[in-house]
C-alpha cells in the first residue's frame, strides 16, 4: 500500500513537472516564466565633528544613517506581468512636505503605519498586467498630462485599460496623510499640521501607439476637513482644507516624417477652504464634480507645441498660458498667471562637423495685470565644432533678462559666455587629452526707483589633463585645476576659489573589481578675510561578486578649515569641521 | 464754515472711528490685506469692533452691515444689498467681528466687470489700493446707527513667487566645475516687499530610484541656507560628484517675510516655495550633445 502511494505521488509529481515543462519551456505558443529586475539594500552613514564644538557654526547636512531597501523584480508569465516597485526607508522626517523637518523634534508623535505607507519618501507599488489591462496598486506616479496631474506620489488603487485604440484609466488614493499640529516649547517650534489629501483621477481617450492620442482627463483632489481635530488659527496657522477639480483635453501626434505636436486646454475649479460658507454668487456649482463656496474660483490654461525632427536638423515652437487662478493639486508648485513661449532648433552644418543647438523664449509673469507684467527673456546657444580628429571647440552663450515694470520694478540681467577647446594627441605608448574651459558670467540686479545696482562679474577657468596608457589599460587617471573669481559691486566682495583635483582608478578584470580614488584641494578667499582651505578624499570600490550580485562602496572625508570670516568670537578664528561619509550598496539582478 | 465741516469729516475718517450716542465702530485691516478674499475671515487679517453704550440696559440690538468698496480713484466698485444682509446681535460693551462679516462677499454687488472676472478666476481682488467703508444699520428700522460710514484704506498686493533662473530645468552641469562651485540665481519676489524678505534656498539630492518630487518632499536638503538682499548664491558643494553614474538634484527657493512666515502661494501646503527645478552633475559630459537633456548614464536620467 505504501509503495502504491509512493508510486502514485511520484507519478503525480512527474505529471506536474511535465505540465510545468510544457508550460514554461516548450514552443512559442506556451507561456514563458521569467524574472527580471533587481533588488538591493543601500546604507549611507554620515558624521560631522567640529572644532570648537561651541558655538555652533556648521549644521549636519545629511541624516546620520540612511538605509534604503529596493525590491523591483518583474515576474513574467507569458503575457501576464507582475512588476514590483518597492523602495523604502524607515526614515520618518520629511523636509519639503509635512512635517517639514519637525519629525525629529523631541516629543513629536512617531510616524504611524498609514503615515509611513503614504510617506513621499517610500514607494510600495504593484502593477500586475495581462495583455492590455493593468491594475495599479500601492504607490504610483501617474502622469496624465502637463495641465492635469503628474507630480504626485499617490498611495491607492486603480487601473489602466488599453483595448485596441481605447484608453481608459482610473486611480484613487492618498497623496498626503494627515498630521496633527504640534507645538514644541523646547526648542520653540510650531508645526501647523496637514490635512489628509485624497486624489481621484480618470482618463478616457483614443490612442495609436507612437502616432496619436486624444483624450479627456478629470482629476479631483480633496482634503479631509475632519482629519485635523484642532487646527491652529493664530500665526502661523494650519493651512485650510482645500478642494480642486481639473478637466483637460489633450491631443498629441507624431508622423513618420518627423512632425510632432501637442495641444492641451484645461479648466480648474479650486476651493481654498472647504469650510467657508456658500453659495458663491459669482461661481456656480459644477456638480457632481465639485460644489463651490465663497473661497472658490475657476480659471483656464492652454498649451500648444509643434515641430519637426530630422536627421540633420530639428525645429520646434511651444507656448503655454496659465490663468491667474489656474491651479491643480497634481502640480501644486506650478506658477500660474503666466504666458511663455520658446523656439528651439538644432542643426548640423559645415560637412557635419559643426553642431548648433539654440533656443530663445520669453516668459511673462503677472499676466493678468497688464500694467504689472514681468518679462523674462531666455536665450541659449551652443556651438560644437570638431575641426579634425585632434581638435574640437565648444562655445556657448546664455542670456536671461528679468524685468518688472513701474517704479517698484526690478531688473535682473545675466550673461554667460563659455569657450571650451579640447586637444588630444597620441604617442606610441599613450594618448593625451587636454581640455580648457573658460566661462565669463555677468549678473546685474537693478532695483528701482533708487536705481541701486548690484553687479556680479564672474570668471571660471578649468584646465584638465587626461592621459591614457596603452600598455596599462587598467589604469585611468585625470588631473584638473580650476580658478574662479567673482567680484560684486557696490558692496565690494571678491570671492576666489582655487581647486586642484586628481583621480585614479584601477580595474582588476579577473576579480571583476574596480578601485578608484579622488583627492581634491580647495582654497577659498572672500575679502577681507583670510583664506579657508578644504581637503576632500574619496576612496571606493565597485565589485561584481558574481554575475548577478554587485557591491559598491565609497568613503569620503572632507576637512574644511575656515579663515577668520566667522570671528568674532575669536574662538571661531580658524574653526574647522570634518565630515565623514560612507556609502555602500548591494545590488542583485534577477534574470540573465 | 463748510471748510470746518469738511475738516471734521476728514479727521473722523482718518481716525476710522465713528461715534453716535450709542455706538462706536473701529475697523482695522492688516497690511497688506489678505491675498485671497476668503481669508478675510481670519482674525489676523483685521477686525471690526463695535462698542455699544446702552447706559446700563442689557437689551440686545439687532444690526446689519452696509458695505461699500471703493477703488483708488474713490469710485464705488461694490455695494452690499441691505435687504439680504445678515443680521447680528450685539449687546452692551464691545463686540468683535472678523472682516468677512463687514465685507460680506456673499452679499456684495460689483459694478466693474473686470473685477468680477478677477474674483471669479483667482479669488483675489486685482492688485491696487482700495477703501472699505462700513455702516451699521438697525435691522428693525433700517436706519443707520453710525451716522457716518467708517472707512479704512487697504492695499491689495498679489505676490508672484520668484522664478528659478539658473541652473535651468533639466540641464547637466560638468562635474569638474560643479564639484567646486554651483551658482544659483532666481528672480526676486514681485512686487518687492517693503518690509524686506528672506530667501530660503534648498537643494535636495535625488537618490537612485527616487522621483524628483519624492526627494524634495522627503529627503534632508543637502543645502539649506537663508539669503537676504540678493538673488544669487555660490554653493561650494564639497561632495564627491565625479561618479560614473552622475548625480541629480532638485532645488527651490522658499520666500519668507522677516518673521519667517511664508509668502502666500496658491497651495498653502507649499509654504511659499517656488516651482522647483531639476539639474544633474555629470563627469563625462559630452560636448556635442544635441539634446541638453541627454542622459548621463543608464541609471540617472533627467
Amino acid at each position: 500500500m505504501k509503495k502504491q502511494m509512493q508510486y502514485l505521488s511520484i507519478k503525480r509529481g512527474a505529471a506536474v513537472l511535465f505540465l510545468l515543462q510544457a508550460l514554461f519551456v516548450n514552443g512559442q505558443e506556451t507561456p514563458k516564466f521569467s524574472i527580471t529586475g533587481n533588488m538591493g539594500v543601500s546604507y549611507e552613514g554620515y558624521s560631522v565633528t567640529t572644532n570648537p564644538t561651541t558655538p555652533s557654526f556648521f549644521t549636519p547636512r545629511k541624516p546620520t544613517t540612511l538605509i534604503r531597501f529596493t525590491f523591483q523584480p518583474v515576474i513574467s508569465f507569458g503575457e501576464f506581468k507582475l512588476p514590483f516597485n518597492f523602495n523604502f526607508t524607515p526614515l520618518r522626517n520629511n523636509f519639503g512636505s509635512p512635517p517639514y523637518g519637525f519629525g525629529n523634534l523631541p516629543g513629536f508623535p512617531k510616524q504611524n503605519f498609514k503615515q509611513w505607507l503614504t510617506n513621499p519618501i517610500n514607494t510600495l507599488g504593484l502593477n500586475p498586467s495581462y495583455k492590455w489591462a493593468q491594475i495599479q496598486l500601492g504607490t504610483q506616479f501617474i502622469k496624465y498630462s502637463d495641465l492635469s496631474t503628474g507630480d504626485l506620489a499617490i498611495f491607492g488603487y486603480g487601473f489602466s485599460l488599453k483595448p485596441g485604440k481605447i484608453r481608459l484609466k482610473y486611480f484613487s488614493g492618498v497623496s498626503q496623510q494627515s498630521y496633527q499640529p504640534f507645538v514644541s516649547l523646547v526648542p520653540p517650534a510650531t508645526f501647523v499640521g496637514a490635512y489628509k489629501r485624497t486624489v481621484t483621477m480618470g482618463q478616457i481617450g483614443f490612442e495609436q501607439e507612437g502616432k496619436y492620442f486624444a483624450g479627456f482627463n478629470l482629476v479631483k483632489s480633496h482634503d479631509d476637513a475632519g482629519s485635523i481635530t484642532a487646527p491652529l488659527t493664530g500665526i502661523p496657522s494650519t493651512p485650510k482644507p482645500a478642494e480642486n477639480f481639473v478637466l483637460s483635453f489633450v491631443t498629441r501626434f507624431n508622423t513618420e516624417k518627423g512632425w510632432y505636436g501637442l495641444t492641451e486646454i484645461g479648466t480648474t475649479i479650486s476651493t481654498r477652504d472647504i469650510t467657508a460658507p456658500g453659495p458663491n454668487p459669482l461661481l456656480k456649482n459644477f456638480k457632481p464634480y465639485i460644489s463651490t463656496n465663497l473661497s472658490s474660483f475657476r480659471d483656464h490654461a492652454a498649451q500648444i507645441g509643434f515641430g519637426k525632427k530630422g536627421k540633420q536638423w530639428d525645429i520646434g515652437v511651444s507656448t503655454k498660458w496659465l490663468g491667474a487662478g489656474y491651479y491643480t493639486m497634481g502640480y501644486s508648485f506650478v506658477q500660474n498667471d503666466r504666458l511663455d513661449y520658446t523656439l528651439n532648433t538644432r542643426f548640423n552644418t559645415w560637412k557635419k562637423k559643426m553642431n548648433v543647438v539654440a533656443s530663445i523664449g520669453e516668459r511673462f509673469g503677472n499676466w493678468s495685470n497688464v500694467s504689472g507684467r514681468t518679462k523674462q527673456l531666455i536665450a541659449n546657444t551652443n556651438i560644437y565644432t570638431q575641426f579634425n580628429e585632434h581638435f574640437s571647440l565648444n562655445a556657448n552663450y546664455n542670456n536671461f533678462g528679468f524685468q518688472t515694470p513701474g517704479l517698484t520694478g526690478i531688473k535682473n540681467v545675466g550673461n554667460d559666455l563659455g569657450i571650451n577647446p579640447a586637444y588630444n594627441w597620441n604617442s606610441s605608448t599613450m594618448s593625451n587629452l587636454l581640455s580648457l574651459t573658460y566661462n565669463w558670467s555677468k549678473y546685474d540686479e537693478t532695483v528701482f526707483p533708487a536705481n541701486t545696482l548690484t553687479s556680479n562679474n564672474s570668471q571660471t577657468a578649468l584646465l584638465m589633463y587626461v592621459p591614457t596608457f596603452f600598455d596599462k589599460p587598467n589604469i585611468s587617471t585625470d588631473f584638473s585645476a580650476m580658478y574662479f573669481k567673482n567680484i560684486s559691486r557696490p558692496i565690494m566682495t571678491n570671492l576666489k576659489i582655487y581647486t586642484f583635483s586628481s583621480s585614479l582608478g584601477y580595474h582588476f578584470p579577473k576579480q571583476r573589481l574596480k578601485l578608484k580614488g579622488q583627492l581634491q584641494y580647495n582654497i577659498t578667499t572672500i575679502n577681507p578675510f583670510t583664506s579657508s582651505k578644504n581637503v576632500m578624499a574619496t576612496m571606493g570600490a565597485d565589485w561584481n561578486l558574481s554575475e548577478k550580485l554587485s557591491w559598491n562602496t565609497s568613503m569620503t572625508a572632507n576637512l574644511f578649515k575656515y579663515g577668520n570670516e566667522l570671528a568674532p568670537p575669536a574662538t571661531l578664528d580658524g574653526a574647522r569641521y570634518m565630515e565623514s561619509m560612507l556609502k555602500t550598496a548591494l545590488l542583485y539582478k534577477f534574470g540573465n | 464754515m463748510n471748510k470746518i465741516y469738511f475738516f471734521i469729516l476728514i479727521v473722523i475718517c482718518l481716525n476710522n472711528h465713528s461715534a453716535s450716542a450709542q455706538l462706536a465702530v473701529t475697523l482695522n485691516i492688516s497690511y497688506p490685506a489678505p491675498t485671497y478674499l476668503s481669508e478675510w475671515n481670519n482674525s489676523r487679517s483685521g477686525i471690526v469692533t463695535v462698542i455699544l453704550n446702552s447706559a446700563g440696559q442689557q437689551e440686545a440690538t439687532l444690526i446689519k452691515f452696509r458695505t461699500q468698496l471703493q477703488n483708488s480713484n474713490g469710485d464705488i466698485i461694490a455695494t452690499s444689498n441691505d435687504g439680504t444682509a445678515r443680521v447680528y446681535t450685539i449687546r452692551s460693551g464691545a463686540t468683535s467681528f472678523t472682516l468677512d462679516k463687514a465685507l460680506q462677499l456673499e452679499n456684495l454687488q460689483f459694478v466693474d466687470g473686470g473685477i468680477i472676472n478677477r474674483i471669479q478666476t483667482s479669488g483675489k481682488l486685482p492688485a491696487d489700493n482700495y477703501t472699505l467703508c462700513i455702516e451699521l444699520l438697525s435691522s428693525v428700522s433700517g436706519i443707520s446707527l453710525t451716522k457716518l460710514p467708517v472707512c479704512r484704506p487697504f492695499v491689495q498686493i498679489n505676490y508672484q513667487l520668484p522664478y528659478l533662473l539658473s541652473p535651468t530645468d533639466k540641464v547637466w552641469l560638468d562635474a569638474n566645475v560643479a564639484q567646486s562651485l554651483i551658482t544659483f540665481r532666481w528672480s526676486s519676489l514681485v512686487p518687492i516687499s517693503r518690509e524686506g524678505i528672506l530667501y530660503h534656498l534648498q537643494v535636495w539630492e535625488i537618490l537612485p530610484g527616487q522621483e524628483p518630487m519624492q526627494a524634495l518632499r522627503g529627503n534632508q536638503p543637502i543645502l539649506d541656507t537663508q539669503i537676504r538682499g540678493t538673488t544669487q548664491y555660490f554653493w561650494r558643494p564639497q561632495l564627491n560628484l565625479k561618479d560614473d553614474s552622475g548625480h541629480l538634484f532638485i532645488w527651490t527657493v522658499q520666500t519668507l517675510d522677516l518673521k519667517g512666515i511664508p509668502v502666500p502661494s496658491t497651495d498653502e501646503n507649499n509654504q511659499g516655495r517656488s516651482e522647483p527645478r531639476v539639474f544633474g552633475v555629470c563627469d563625462h559630459l559630452k560636448q556635442d550633445k544635441a539634446d541638453p537633456g541627454e542622459d548621463c548614464s543608464k541609471e540617472r536620467k533627467l
